[in-house]
């Protein structure tokens, strides 16, 4: 946390690639660790990110026999289904998204680990199960629901829409019912 | 250019935290964060060098930076 935002102060930037330029000869600026319960602090500004590790383990992966490396134009992939996938793919869980929520919810986080899977035949028929199992997980780790203040994607250094969170909300809801 | 630097300290995860003040000069604008905490902490080994020639460990005066 840099003057109490994370990832501050310029958008899109993570603290490790900040610059000094990035503030004014003679400023003061606060240095703290992430303030989330399920991010408990190791020492001074180290906190302890394991939390995050379980969500992934419980479904982010693809369930599929690997071989040989397939032809490139086997499986048709859509451009667009592609891109978003690989943007979407470029959250590093750095936990930003979780100390800038009230409620220290990791709904972005765990929508990202959802989204780009999603997106890929690959991983398409798993889509249900993954999210049950990676919700359920999150929700275990002690982590907040999500408050829908958008805090989150102003905080994320990748700048990953919350858009995927409502995609998260949709697919696990109709995920319930069919006991996924 | 010079910056100050109030930093969370905190010794373990159940003792009492609190924030210490220090001071960072002649930083080049072209340091990343990382480095400019880098220069504190080898300020601070320096100090704590001169205080007492025993003191080796690098971590006993250091701020340490959120690096896994």
């Amino acid at each position: 946390m840099i003057d109490g935002v994370p990832q501050e102060p310029d958008p899109g930037t993570t603290t490790c690639q900040l610059h000094r330029r990035s503030f004014r000869d003679g400023d003061t600026i606060m240095i703290e660790r992430w303030r989330a319960v399920p991010l408990p602090v190791i020492r001074d500004l180290i906190v302890d990110w394991s939390a995050f590790d379980p969500i992934v383990q419980a479904g982010g992966f693809v369930s599929v026999n690997t071989g040989g490396a397939p032809d490139g134009n086997l499986v048709p992939v859509p451009m667009i289904d592609a891109n978003t996938a690989f943007g979407v793919a470029t959250c590093i869980g750095c936990a930003a998204c979780v100390a800038a929520c009230k409620n220290a919810s990791a709904a972005l986080f765990t929508a990202s680990k959802l989204a780009h899977p999603r997106r890929m035949p690959q991983g398409r028929q798993e889509s249900y199960t993954r999210a049950l199992a990676m919700v359920d997980r999150m929700d275990a780790e002690g982590f907040g629901g999500c408050k829908d203040t958008s805090d989150c994607e102003a905080a994320c250094s990748k700048k990953i829409s919350v858009d995927f969170i409502s995609e998260m909300n949709s697919d696990y809801f109709l995920a319930v019912p069919k006991g996924a | 250019m010079q910056v100050t630097l109030r930093v969370w300290r905190q010794r373990s995860p159940d003792s009492a935290g609190e924030s210490r003040t220090y001071q960072a000069t002649d930083v080049s604008p072209d340091m990343s964060f990382l480095e400019l905490l880098d220069e504190v902490n080898e300020e601070l080994i320096r100090k704590a060098r001169s205080r007492s020639p025993s003191i080796t460990t690098a971590a006993k005066g250091s701020v340490a930076c959120a690096r896994r």
